[in-house]
């Protein structure tokens, strides 16, 4: 066949179906932006997390406490520093109120106390630009500007740590390790570790974070190290962590933040994929004619598989050049977007692995998911021009490999983001019975449908129009719950993210704590606060078993969530919060219980597999305790507001060693005056204002789900684009129809109520089935995975519904707009015997 | 009955200008038989559609029952349609999701006569075809589609059916049928039929026969 005619057939069907070429096009378009933006910016975040783990932690292995380490600890540390190649620094970090010489400013700071290796990795920048640990010698210390700007002092000036005076030296720029706490609630000081017995401020029973800091040598892997460190660790209150295996809050924010936008990209590869497949199949479902008259005429079936090859092989090409090319603006974009948030330097690079990927992995979907019509070609006989019914067609061999082969890429394509054979295998299972569910669900709904007697004229044509001949509309409903089940899933996932992670700070969340407040303090305090309070005693205490059977701290470290082994805060009260109501049981405490119950939150007793009537033993400060499980509480919404695991009878808890505090939203005006007149009237009480660390969090988490919001935008995006598609594929068995009823007598508005309703059909069942799937598997996600509390947003869901339904309509009726004012003649000579 | 004026058509292509049809005048009587003739191209299938609505003129106007059709909205030549005309085509036209006895009640039911089915019943009884009104278009051969979409074009009993080479696409046995029925038909409701035909033998049982030439009407072939 002569390649010039076949080219100027391609550019004839290119030009003659724009909408669906547009459509194929923006799917490849999409499937590539997809990949090579999130592709980019996630191998970005987390070289940079990775390269700067060690930074972030500024050493190889982490030995930390709430304790002096214990002698078991202390010799194997002991033993591992007398090898020469591994170096060791102690830090220790804590919270203390500084005060200049006369007394007339005080501020809380965070003291971090280091030893002269610290750090390993990374550098302490400080504003003179010398090294630190000269700038540190006795008697000095390195402040943050913060400091320097609340106590009005500069450079040279004294201040009060404890009870040494100690002279400013220099102001720290950054510190490699502060990422990890992200948040802190004072400036930082440094002060060396020779100043440290001078301070007294460490001293039993004060909140200090004990750390050692290890620095290996290549030949010993971090892991060993640990592992060794373990086996001496009192795993109650010792944790050994490597730089790779450190957690941090950030961490896991990101880990969680990849995994959904992994998960996201996936989505919009399948849809787009999905979409370039029905498009395809529905440019060729039209052109039956064309190609068994062109087959009737001789023309081989090469000649008609090179025609729609070269049609997609052309959009391929160019549609994955402009997909990478928007993804690597969009991946630029993500990355200014998260700036300040990414630790410093993952600034925009091409990720050209990434590019790279995208691209083979674009170019294959395209391929694979093009091959079934394309084949399907061969299904096209000239017989076709006499018959008028769908032709049963068996399946040849090479659609059922391009079918095995298109699932092997997309097992493969799962497997490789998401770097977990279980929750990728639970990940495919999990599809297969939605799409199995979805097929289902859908072909009850036509049976039930089918056999529906209607008497109204337009609502049985709308029906009658689901089952026109040749009109897919099994795998079009399908594919639209399904891509619909996905949208809303993903909507909601990213809406519950958001409720956990970011609406937890609200405009209304307390902004300063008071600590220590003492019990005999409570009514002076609250005269001086004068307005409402709730004083929150605490306790500190461990939980060692639950019915007789200890806790095992090794285990409760693998949890993602919080885990049992750490000390807890205990309280007692006799009243719900206004934020909880009871999960189980309508009292905190049975009346006729005794001393020894416990209230417990919800989350905790998930956690630890807790119910109503459990033993719980407790030690506090060395003394036990146990108690019997008389009420779950819940929470019933997020916020600032403290919460408390265990609540028990005042009897119980009154009598064992404890603070009290109280957390206040106070506006900022008034914060200095507050503060200074209760430290004057209470001087014990600790005050901790977090206005500044809340506005930092708020601020950072809003650009967390910007982001999040954004490539949610763009999963939608080609499930819209699916929509889109699995309604032009019947556009043209639409336009004939509509021009029937035009020449029957039908007029405009009975056509546009017979489609209106046929959409509405559409949009209806599977909006409502995909809304019902994508709450499931919202609930599974966020529950099983992410591990946060799941709500259901009603009113949103309602709102997704409309919207779904709406677009369905509106997409649909667009395609038959146009036959509502035109002459029928124009279409009837277009579409005549098709 | 029907009455057009000076009727002009023309289509463009690439900025060339082809002119259709030419100042094409004609009247035809109520319940009569017109037929129009010409070769391939001609121009006969523009001159139904402009006759009957489905297309717009140029310039000139259409008369049907004394009312000007020229410039009616579609929305104004429904019910024009669906009550004064019945088309019949060349290829049937049948709604494809529809069965045959659904087919030809549609129109009654768009002008919500109650007895829709009766009727559709009766006349596929007449046509022979009451054993396969519950057949969907594609499972019926092209006479019997063609007889079903005769059937749907006079369920309403319409003043005027177009027709346009109702037996085109059928061979002679079955196209004589399908003429012999309308022809049935329309004397008995004595229907105005306007055909477009190639077929002589069918042009020469016609009471009006017009002649279309390269779009003009030929006044020499006009009975
Ligand atoms: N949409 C259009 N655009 C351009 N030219 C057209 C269009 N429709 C029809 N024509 C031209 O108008 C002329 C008349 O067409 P028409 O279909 O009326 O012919 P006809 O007499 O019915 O022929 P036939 O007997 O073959 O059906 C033809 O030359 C055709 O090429
Ligand atoms: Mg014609």
């Amino acid at each position: 066949m002569p390649g010039g005619m076949l080219s100027k057939m391609i550019i004839r069907e290119l030009r003659q179906n724009r909408q669906q070429t547009t459509v194929l096009f923006l799917c490849i378009v999409l499937s590539v932006v997809g990949l090579t933006a999130l592709g980019g910016f996630q191998a970005n975040v987390h070289q940079a997390m990775l390269r700067d783990a060690r930074e972030l932690h500024a050493a190889d292995v982490i030995v930390r406490s709430s304790f002096p380490f214990l002698p078991a600890m202390e010799s194997k540390l002991a033993g591992l520093t007398s090898r020469a190649d591994v170096a060791m620094a102690r830090v220790w970090e804590f919270y203390t109120v500084v005060r200049t010489p006369d007394a007339s400013a005080s501020l809380l700071s965070a003291v971090k106390v280091v030893e002269p290796g610290y750090p390993y990795y990374g550098r302490v920048v400080l504003a003179s630009g010398e090294p630190f640990h000269e700038m540190l010698a006795p008697g000095d210390i390195v402040v943050e500007q913060t400091l320097l700007d609340r106590l009005g002092l500069a450079i040279g000036s004294r201040l009060f740590l404890g009870d040494a005076e100690m002279t400013i030296r220099d102001v720290v720029i950054s510190e490699p390790d502060r990422p990890v706490t992200v948040f802190t609630l004072g400036p930082r000081i440094f002060v060396s570790a020779r100043d440290r017995q001078r301070l007294g401020l460490i001293t039993q029973g004060s909140r200090v974070r004990y750390m050692a800091l290890l620095r290996l040598p290549a030949s010993l892997s971090p892991e060993a190290v640990q592992e060794e460190l373990w086996s001496a660790a009192d795993p109650t209150q010792e944790r050994v962590d490597t730089f790779r295996s450190a957690d941090s809050r950030l961490k896991r924010f990101f880990d969680n933040l990849l995994f959904f936008l992994k998960l996201v990209g996936i989505f919009t590869l399948l849809l787009a994929g999905i979409g370039i497949q029905s498009v395809l199949t529905a440019l060729m479902r039209a052109r039956v004619k064309t190609m068994a008259t062109m087959k009737a005429l001789g023309a081989p079936n090469r000649f008609v598989m090179r025609l729609y090859l070269g049609v997609v092989l052309l959009l391929g090409i160019f549609g994955t050049a402009c997909g990478i090319a928007a993804g690597l603006g969009l991946q630029q974009g993500l990355t200014f977007l998260l700036a300040d948030l990414i630790p410093a330097d993952a600034t925009f690079e091409v990720a050209w692995g990434a590019v790279g990927q995208s691209l083979v992995v674009g170019l294959l979907a395209v391929v694979l998911f093009a091959a079934r019509p394309l084949l399907n070609l061969k299904h096209f006989k000239p017989s076709a021009l006499f018959r008028h019914e769908k032709q049963k067609n068996r399946w040849l061999p090479g659609e059922w490999l391009t079918v095995l082969l298109t699932t092997l890429f997309f097992v493969a394509l799962v497997l490789w983001q998401l770097e977990d054979l279980r929750i990728g295998a639970y990940f495919i299972g999990g599809l297969l019975v939605l799409v199995g569910v979805a097929f289902l669900g859908t072909w009850l709904f036509l049976k039930a449908l089918q056999r529906l007697a209607v008497r109204h004229l337009a609502l049985r044509q709308a029906i009658r129009g689901l089952f026109r001949p040749r009109n897919a509309t099994l795998a079009i409903l399908v594919t639209l719950t399904a891509s619909l089940t996905i949208i809303y899933a993903i909507f909601l996932i990213e809406k519950n993210l958001d409720a956990t992670f970011v609406q937890a700070y609200p405009q209304d969340a307390p902004n300063v704590f008071f600590l220590d407040i003492q019990r005999d303090q409570t009514d002076a305090f609250a005269q001086l606060v004068d307005r409402p309070l709730e004083f929150y005693p605490i306790v500190r205490a461990k939980l060692m078993a639950i019915n007789g059977q200890a806790i095992d701290p090794g285990r409760e470290r693998q949890r993602k969530s919080d885990n049992l082994a750490r000390p807890f805060n205990l309280t007692y009260r006799h009243h719900l919060l206004d934020d909880e109501k009871f999960v189980e049981g309508n009292t905190l405490f049975n009346p006729n219980g005794g001393t020894f119950q416990v209230s417990v939150l919800d989350r905790v007793a998930d956690i630890g597999n807790i119910r109503m009537g459990d033993r719980l033993q407790f030690k506090i400060q060395g003394v036990p305790l146990e108690a019997t499980v008389s009420s779950i509480r819940t929470r019933t919404r997020e916020s600032m507001q403290p919460f408390f695991y265990f609540v028990f009878p005042d009897a119980a808890l009154q009598k064992a060693p404890q603070a009290i505090f109280t957390a206040l939203r106070v506006d900022p005006s008034e914060m200095a005056a507050l503060q200074n007149r209760i430290v004057q009237a209470l001087p014990n009480v600790t005050v901790l204002d977090v206005s500044q660390s809340i506005r930092q969090i708020a601020g950072a988490l809003d650009r967390f789900s910007q982001a999040m919001r954004f490539f949610t935008l763009f999963s939608m995006a080609a499930g819209i684009l699916l929509v889109v598609s699995s309604i032009i594929a019947t556009r043209a068995a639409r336009i004939r129809e509509a021009v029937y009823y035009k020449i029957l007598g039908a007029p405009g508005r009975f056509v546009l109520y017979v489609f209106s309703l046929e959409n509405l059909l559409l949009g209806g069942a599977s909006a409502a089935g995909g809304l019902l799937l994508a709450h499931l598997i919202s609930w599974v996600v966020c529950v099983r995975y992410f591990d946060i509390a799941y709500q259901p947003y009603p009113a949103a869901s309602l709102a997704g519904l409309m919207v779904g339904i709406l677009a369905v309509v509106l997409v649909g009726l667009s395609a038959s707009r146009s036959i509502m004012r035109r002459k029928p003649i124009q279409f009837l000579r277009a579409h005549a015997a098709e | 009955m029907i009455e057009a004026i000076e009727l002009n058509k023309t289509y463009t292509i690439d900025d060339r200008r082809i002119q259709v049809l030419q100042d094409v005048s004609l009247n035809i009587q109520p319940g009569t038989f017109a037929v129009i003739q010409g070769s391939s191209g001609s121009g006969k299938s523009t001159l139904l559609s402009l006759l009957s609505g489905l297309d717009r003129p140029d310039s000139g106007t259409v008369r049907i029952q004394d009312q000007d059709i020229t410039d009616l909205s579609e929305d104004d030549l429904a019910p024009l349609r669906n009550r004064t005309f019945g088309f019949v085509f060349q290829s049937f036209y049948l709604v494809p999701s529809l069965s045959a006895l659904e087919n030809v009640m549609f129109p009654a039911e768009l002008s919500r006569s109650p007895h829709a089915a009766a009727d559709a019943e009766k006349l596929l009884e007449r046509v022979g075809l009451s054993h396969r009104r519950r057949n969907m278009p594609h499972q019926l051969s092209g006479g019997e589609q063609q007889r079903v979409a005769i059937c749907r074009a006079l369920i309403n009993q319409p003043a005027i059916i177009f027709a346009d080479e109702p037996t085109g696409n059928l061979d002679s046995q079955s196209g004589q049928a399908i003429l012999a029925l309308m022809l049935e038909f329309q004397r008995e409701f004595h229907t105005t039929l306007l055909m477009v035909t190639h077929n002589p033998d069918i042009a020469r049982r016609a009471d009006t026969r017009f002649q279309l030439t390269d779009g003009r009407l030929d006044p020499s072939r006009d009975l």
